[in-house]
This record gives C-alpha cells, sequence and structure tokens, in this order.
C-alpha cells in the first residue's frame, strides 16, 4: 500500500491543481467574510458567531462539490490508462488499492481544509464566538468530508471514463448529502430530545427536520441561539451529536471502500462487452423511430459544420440536450397549468434553473476539445484546410444549438410568466442570454488552456460569474469613493445604473469577446497544451 | 526570403526546372533556448519516396509538423510544392496529407464516418464523398471494416486507416511520422507495399522512419538528421558511398598463400589496411575512388591464386550507426 501513496502523493505535489485548489478555498472563504461585512455587519448581535456560520456553510459546500470532484478520477484514471492492471499484476490487492488513494486523496482534502483554518482567526476576533460551535462546526465538516469522499470513490470504481465519473459523482454526493443531513437530524433528535429547553415544542418529524437543517447550516441565527441561549447540557449534546454523525459518515466511508474494492476486483480486466450489453446499447443509444429523419439530420449538420457534428453525434451530448429540454418542458406544461404557483418565488426557482443549465453548458463547453486533444485529432483538424476561426465557431454554433431548444423554452416561459404576472423584468432575460452566449466561449478557451477538465469548468464559471460581478462591485465602490456619496446609490443613480448594465451585460461581453480574440490566437500560433 | 522569390506551381513555365515537393532553406525551429531544428537545407523532388532518418528528438517530427503547416518554424523558410507553409498555409494544407505518430482516431466513431468527417473538414462535395471514401477503404484494404468500430480495429488497422484519412484529398505530397511503428510484420510489409502503389500512382511520400533496412530498400532517396542538423541528404546509392570513410573488399585466397597475399597488398599505396580474417583477407582500400581492381591485378602479378573478391556491402543501419553520435537535443 505504502508504494501506491508514495506515487499518488508524489503525482499530487507535482500537480499545481493542488496548490490552486487551497488558494481557490482560502478565497472563498475570504470572499464570504467581506460579503457579510458588505451586507450585515451593522445588524450583527455577535458578529463573530454570525462569521463563523457564513464560513461553515462555504466550507460545507466546499466539501460537497469539491472533494467527490477531486476524488471521482482517482482510480477511473488509472483504469483509462491501464496501469490499474499493473497494480494487480503485483502483490497489492484491491483493498489496498482504494485506501491508499482514498487516503491520499482525503488527506488533499483535508489540505483544503487546513488552508482555511487560518481565517478562523477572523470571527475569533469578531468575539461571540465559542470553542463549542468550533467543534459543533468540525464535526459536521469531518462527517460531510467522510460521505463527500465516499461518493467520490464509488463513482470512480464504478467507471473509466471521466465524464460519467463526474456525472456520477456529483450524483451521489446529493445522495450522500441527504443520507448525512437525515443522519445529522436523526443524531440531534436522538442526543438532545431529553435536553431541549422547551419540552414538547419539538415533536414531529418535519419539526425534527426543519431543527436539523437549521443546526446543520446555522439558519435563523440557530447557532447563536444554541450557545449562547441553551443549558450547557444541551450544547454539549449537540457537540456530541456531530461527532457521533462524522463516526457514523467514517463507518459508510469505509463500507464504500469496501464495496469499490469488491468491484474493481472483479472489473479490472479488459472484458468485452456482454450479448446483453451490446443489446442493452443498440437499445438505449441507437434511434429508433425517424432513423431515415435522423441520418439526413446528422447528414446536413456535417455539411454546415463538421466541428459542431461532432458534439451532435455523441449520444451522451444528445441526451443531455434532451434532458434539459425534457425539463424546460416539464416545467412549461406547469406553468400554463398553474401560472399562480411560479408568481414571485417561483421565477426565482426557475432562474436557479437557468444557472443549472448555464453551469451544464460551461461543463460541456470546458471539456470540449478535451478529447481531439488527447487522441491528437485537433492536430489532424488544425492541418486540414478549415481555418482556426472556423474551428471556434463551429465548436460553438455546435454547443449553442445543442441546448438552444431548452433555452428558447425556459425564455418563452419567462416571457409567459412576466406577462402573466404584469411585472416585465427584460433585464434578467437579457442578463441570461448574454451569459448563454459567453459561456462556451470561455469555456473553450480554457479547455486548451488547461488539461484538467475541472479546472477548466472551475474556472469557466469564475471568469463568467464571478469576475464581472467583481469588477461591478469594485466601480461601484470606486465611483462611491471618489463621489463621497457613500454607498447610497440615490445620489448619483446614473452611475448605479451604469454600474448595473456593466455588471450584468458590457463586462460579460467584453470578457466573451477578448477570450474568443485570444483563443482564436493560440489556436493559430498553437500555444495550448497538446496531449 | 518571400514568397514572390519562389516559382509556384501556377506560375511555372514549361523551360523552368520542375518545382521540389519541398524545399526548406535555413529551416529553424526553437522551443526557448532548446534549437530543434537547426537551419535545415532540405530538397524533395517530385515523385520521390524519400526516408527521413534520424534517432529520437533530432527533429524529424518538427520538421514533418512545420511542412504539415502545425507549427511556424523560428526562422527560414519552407515551400510545399512552391507554396510558403507559413505565408501560403492554406494551399499546402490542400496539397498535403499528414499522417502524424499516433492514431488522431475517434474510437466511437465507424470507419466510414471517421473518413467521412474529415472529407467534410477537407470540404469535399458529399456526391463525391462516398465514393472516394470507398476507393481509400479499397486501397488500403479496409473495405470489409467500412462498418467497424474504429476502438475494435487492431493497430495495423488503425494505421491504414490514417493512411486512408490522409488519403481521402487526394493529395499530392504525403508526409508519414513513423507509419509503420509498432506494426507486426506483416503489417509493416503490407504497409510499405501500398506506399510503394502510391509511388507508383504519382505521390511524393516523405517518410520518417527507425526500421532503416526497410527504408534502403523502399526510399530512392534519404536524409539523415541529427540535434536537428541534416547529415546527408541524397540518394540511397549513394549513401554508403559518401558517408562511410573507406571501402573494404573480402578476398579468398588459399590458406597457405595468405601470408604472402597480405604483404603484397601491404605494399600498395591505394591499401590503407589488410587484415586476416579466418579464411579470407579483409582489403580496406584508401577511399571509394580508388579502384578495387588493383586487388586482383597485385594478387595475380606476384602469384597468389585468387579464389574471389567481392565488396563489402555497408547497409544503412551500419552507415547510419557510423555518421551519428545518437546525440539528441
Amino acid at each position: 500500500m505504502w508504494p501506491v501513496i508514495l506515487r499518488e502523493l508524489r503525482a499530487n505535489s507535482r500537480r499545481w491543481t493542488t496548490y490552486w485548489l487551497r488558494l481557490l478555498a482560502a478565497a472563498a472563504v475570504l470572499l464570504t467574510i467581506f460579503l457579510w461585512f458588505e451586507t450585515t455587519r451593522s445588524m450583527a448581535r455577535q458578529p463573530g458567531s454570525q462569521v463563523f456560520v457564513y464560513m461553515h456553510r462555504v466550507v460545507l459546500a466546499i466539501v460537497w462539490v469539491l472533494v467527490p470532484l477531486m476524488m471521482c478520477d482517482c482510480i477511473s484514471s488509472e483504469r483509462r490508462e491501464g496501469t490499474l492492471g499493473l497494480l494487480f499484476l503485483t502483490n497489492l490487492r484491491a483493498r489496498q488499492i482504494v485506501c491508499a488513494k482514498a487516503f491520499v486523496h482525503l488527506l488533499q482534502a483535508l489540505t483544503l481544509w487546513a488552508a482555511i483554518i487560518p481565517i478562523i482567526v477572523v470571527p475569533l476576533l469578531l468575539g461571540g464566538l465559542s470553542w463549542k460551535e468550533i467543534l459543533f462546526s468540525f464535526g459536521w465538516t469531518l462527517g460531510s468530508l467522510c460521505l463527500a469522499a465516499a461518493a467520490g470513490i464509488a463513482a470512480s470504481a464504478a467507471s473509466s471514463n471521466r465524464t460519467r465519473a463526474v456525472i456520477s459523482a456529483m450524483c451521489l454526493s446529493g445522495g450522500f448529502f441527504l443520507v448525512f443531513a437525515a443522519l445529522g437530524c436523526g443524531a440531534l433528535a436522538l442526543a438532545v430530545a431529553r435536553y431541549f429547553p422547551v419540552p414538547g415544542q419539538v415533536a414531529t418529524v418535519d419539526q425534527w427536520i426543519e431543527m436539523g437543517a437549521a443546526l446543520l447550516f446555522g439558519i435563523n441565527e440557530a447557532w447563536t441561539e444554541v450557545f449562547s441561549g441553551t443549558t450547557p447540557l444541551f450544547q454539549n449534546a449537540a457537540v456530541l451529536a456531530t461527532f457521533a454523525v462524522a463516526l457514523v459518515c467514517l463507518l459508510l466511508l469505509l463500507a464504500v471502500i469496501a464495496l469499490a474494492a469488491f468491484q474493481i476486483r472483479r472489473n479490472w480486466q479488459d472484458k468485452p462487452k456482454t450479448t446483453r450489453q451490446t443489446q442493452m446499447e443498440h437499445v438505449f443509444y441507437s434511434p429508433m423511430f425517424l432513423k431515415g429523419l435522423f441520418r439526413r439530420w446528422m447528414r446536413w449538420s456535417l455539411e454546415r459544420n463538421p466541428i459542431g457534428w461532432l458534439e451532435k453525434r455523441s449520444w451522451l451530448g444528445r441526451i443531455a440536450a434532451l434532458i434539459w429540454l425534457s425539463v424546460m418542458i416539464s416545467f412549461a406544461s406547469a406553468a400554463a397549468s398553474y401560472a399562480t404557483v411560479f408568481s414571485g418565488g417561483g421565477l426565482s426557482m426557475l432562474n436557479a434553473l437557468m444557472w443549472m443549465l448555464l453551469i451544464s453548458i460551461a461543463y460541456v463547453a470546458a471539456g470540449s476539445f478535451r478529447r481531439e486533444r488527447e487522441t491528437g485529432a485537433l492536430e489532424l483538424i488544425l492541418v486540414s484546410p478549415l481555418r482556426e476561426r472556423e474551428i471556434i465557431l463551429g465548436r460553438l454554433r455546435g454547443i449553442w444549438s445543442q441546448f438552444l431548444p431548452a433555452f428558447a423554452v425556459w425564455a418563452a416561459v419567462i416571457i409567459y410568466l412576466y406577462s402573466w404576472n404584469n411585472q416585465w423584468e427584460p433585464g434578467v432575460l437579457l442578463h441570461f442570454a448574454v451569459i448563454y452566449l459567453i459561456i462556451p466561449v470561455v469555456g473553450l478557451y480554457f479547455s486548451l488552456r488547461t488539461r484538467a477538465v475541472l479546472v477548466a469548468w472551475a474556472a469557466t464559471l469564475v471568469l463568467t460569474f464571478g469576475l464581472p460581478q467583481l469588477i461591478g462591485t469594485v466601480l461601484y465602490r470606486t465611483i462611491g469613493f471618489v463621489f463621497r456619496s457613500g454607498y447610497d446609490p440615490d445620489l448619483f443613480p446614473g452611475w448605479a445604473k451604469g454600474t448595473y448594465w456593466s455588471t450584468w451585460f458590457v463586462i460579460p461581453l467584453i470578457i466573451g469577446a477578448s477570450l474568443f480574440w485570444r483563443l482564436e490566437v493560440n489556436l493559430r500560433r498553437r500555444s495550448f497544451s497538446l496531449q | 526570403m518571400t514568397t514572390e522569390t519562389q516559382p509556384t506551381t501556377e506560375l511555372r513555365t514549361p523551360s523552368a526546372p520542375p518545382v521540389p515537393a519541398v524545399q526548406t532553406t535555413g529551416l529553424t525551429r526553437t522551443y526557448g533556448a532548446m534549437v530543434a531544428l537547426n537551419a535545415l537545407d532540405l530538397t524533395v523532388q517530385r515523385g520521390d519516396l524519400f526516408g527521413f532518418i534520424g534517432s529520437n528528438g533530432a527533429g524529424k517530427t518538427t520538421t514533418l509538423r512545420i511542412l504539415a503547416t502545425f507549427l511556424a518554424p523560428s526562422s527560414g523558410q519552407a515551400y510545399v510544392l512552391g507554396h510558403d507553409v507559413v505565408r501560403d498555409a492554406d494551399a499546402v494544407r490542400h496539397v498535403i496529407g499528414y499522417m502524424p505518430d499516433f492514431f488522431g482516431v475517434y474510437k466511437d466513431m465507424e470507419v466510414t464516418e471517421y473518413l467521412d468527417f474529415f472529407g467534410a473538414c477537407y470540404k469535399i462535395p458529399t456526391a463525391q464523398r462516398e465514393k472516394t471514401v470507398a476507393d481509400v477503404l479499397e486501397l488500403v484494404g479496409l473495405s470489409e471494416k467500412k462498418g467497424a468500430l474504429i476502438g475494435a480495429l487492431s493497430r495495423g488497422m488503425q494505421q491504414r486507416l490514417g493512411l486512408a484519412r490522409v488519403l481521402i484529398h487526394d493529395p499530392q505530397l504525403l508526409l508519414l511520422d513513423e507509419p509503420a511503428s509498432g506494426l507486426d510484420p506483416r503489417a509493416r510489409i503490407e504497409m510499405m507495399a501500398i506506399l510503394q502503389e502510391l509511388q507508383r500512382m504519382g505521390k511524393t511520400i516523405i517518410i520518417s522512419s527507425h526500421i532503416l533496412s526497410e527504408l534502403q530498400t523502399l526510399c530512392n532517396r534519404v536524409a539523415i538528421i541529427e540535434k536537428g542538423r541534416l547529415i546527408y541528404s541524397g540518394p540511397v546509392t549513394g549513401v554508403t558511398q559518401q558517408l562511410s570513410e573507406s571501402r573494404t573488399m573480402w578476398a579468398k585466397v588459399p590458406p597457405e598463400q595468405h601470408a604472402r597475399a597480405i604483404e603484397l597488398l601491404k605494399a600498395r599505396p591505394e591499401v590503407r589496411g589488410v587484415e586476416e580474417l579466418q579464411d579470407r583477407i579483409k582489403v580496406t582500400l584508401l577511399n571509394h575512388e580508388t579502384d578495387p581492381s588493383i586487388i586482383s591485378e597485385t594478387l595475380v602479378l606476384g602469384g597468389v591464386k585468387l579464389k574471389g573478391l567481392r565488396e563489402d556491402e555497408i547497409g544503412l543501419e551500419e552507415v547510419f550507426m557510423r555518421v551519428t553520435k545518437g546525440e539528441t537535443q
């Protein structure tokens, strides 16, 4: 087991992402503190405690998103590169291999956490933060780490394809999070029931779920109330409950490791597809209806845009587009039937749906040229008569058209609901349209700049969503500072409007245009990493 | 130098000398401080089957990538059929077929789908493409596999598919980087037969390979490159004469006359060295211009019975080992 651990540690130490992810985690927490200062500083009763709750939420989000993504390719990459078989030819056992991988990646995840720990000094200095709160957060995070790692390992053992591993890891992470939340609520119910300050107040399952969620995420100042307004017995019971959950999560992680080891021991050898698998693939992956029309459509696509055709011909790409279209159509039909449901908060739900669509487009774009780079097909395409701009535009058109039906349905639903509610907000629609246009450009740029798909994806999201916000905020604050208007937009309404337009439309468009230009230059100069 | 100074195919007059398939002048490519190609001057005539020989890291792939317009040279010029590879890259891409030292295949595509895709990239009209695909598959012997998934093909078949892709737009010049690497003997022989057939069809082929014995029989011209510098470029038949320092002959005389024969031969100023090896005598002549008949003349006039005389044939591999030092960048 030790050689595998050493190899993994060496490989991780040579990856620049290892260091950048730590920086990213620390930066995210610092940004949270900055935003907290910007918004709720003046209203806080116990600022240290409140800042700490914000930090805790960010840490949980980082753990549940980044850790499965970091771990989901640890075994699948070995399988893909053919090195898993070589490990099995040595004296190593499947369990040792999986344990070594899990250990190293868990260690890497812990370093993410370690990068955040020094920032705890900020809430400590602000005051109002007790050591029990720190332990409480520590317990939740430890449990989350174990289950998030379990999601990554399970996904990695099940697939050799990176995209499938990523999707499985995220799905499993969502499922495990629900398990974790249920465990948390259950543990709290069992541990603190006797000590609850108002007996009988929390009686039903709904109330337990509500209380569990509040204590898990620190909603509605639940932590402040518990750790400054309840008895020490209750506080101790709550802290112990989190560690009990962490222990259960650790046991679950070990079970998943054992399962993963069992799975790779059975499947490490290359086996030809069984007849049943072939039949299943034929049934589910091949078009069944309107085959002639499908063939003609594909041929037409190939004639018009061979580079975009590559996106359409993959069944995974078609399925992703169809799933999004069906989701949007479901919402459209629901909106048509129950328009009242979607008024007010319902519109936020539709907006959240669009964010999710944009995030998935970012993933598609960020991994777009990966296969061509890995197989060397990009080199062959580049020495064909297609110009660099044709290649880029071809791929962009491919991605845009892939998700256009879903976007169009969403836009139609939004317009319908706006007209139904008489609250016309073209800015939102326009903003999403702008992001829809530029996100594939940013994704394609990073797909050629970096070899790691996840890094490309993260960079795409940061540059598309984060950078305009940051520039907009800095712009707004600078203007406020220069004109000494404070933060009151009423004093300079023109500037406020200008900043709004810059943040939501102009800056994203400038980012998109400049990256398109850089992408073309890079492609022309061949200044990107091949294979 | 600009494109104006080089005659293009279209501008060539009947009296002008034919434009070479490839011409490079002072071609240099650097990667940071490392010089991958150092002032390479190379000419490949049309119709040549040109072998490009060098150790790993000698600069062969860099040269082929520059000729294929994938890389831009740091300095110097390269012309492909009269077109500048930098200024007129679009025209170059239409007349070349480049096969890198990796497959570059989409394993989840069918064979015809793959060729169809590259046909579309080369903007071959749809009506013509189907026939072209069938023809190139026939040529490389993959007709029976046209519906197969590429991932299910053997290495040799994938290599053939790569060759079919190269031929899809009927290029005049083929740039093949290690086309036979990793192939079994049968597949290699078949690949070489296809290349000879392509040469007969009038294609110019530049092939880089490590299998020198095959290049010796296959190519009519070769170039040897080391550390980015050209060591030799010319006909295969001349390479041994030009690059080996001396000429070696083997004389067969009765054993009892060995001492006498050696004494006689050592007395000749044209002979550099004489050595007795088992039942034969190895005679090293001063240079390639020395007439080997002096050996027979000397021995016969000296009363030695000459049973046989033959020249030591040096293979391309031996020449390569002699003239290169195995240094890489």
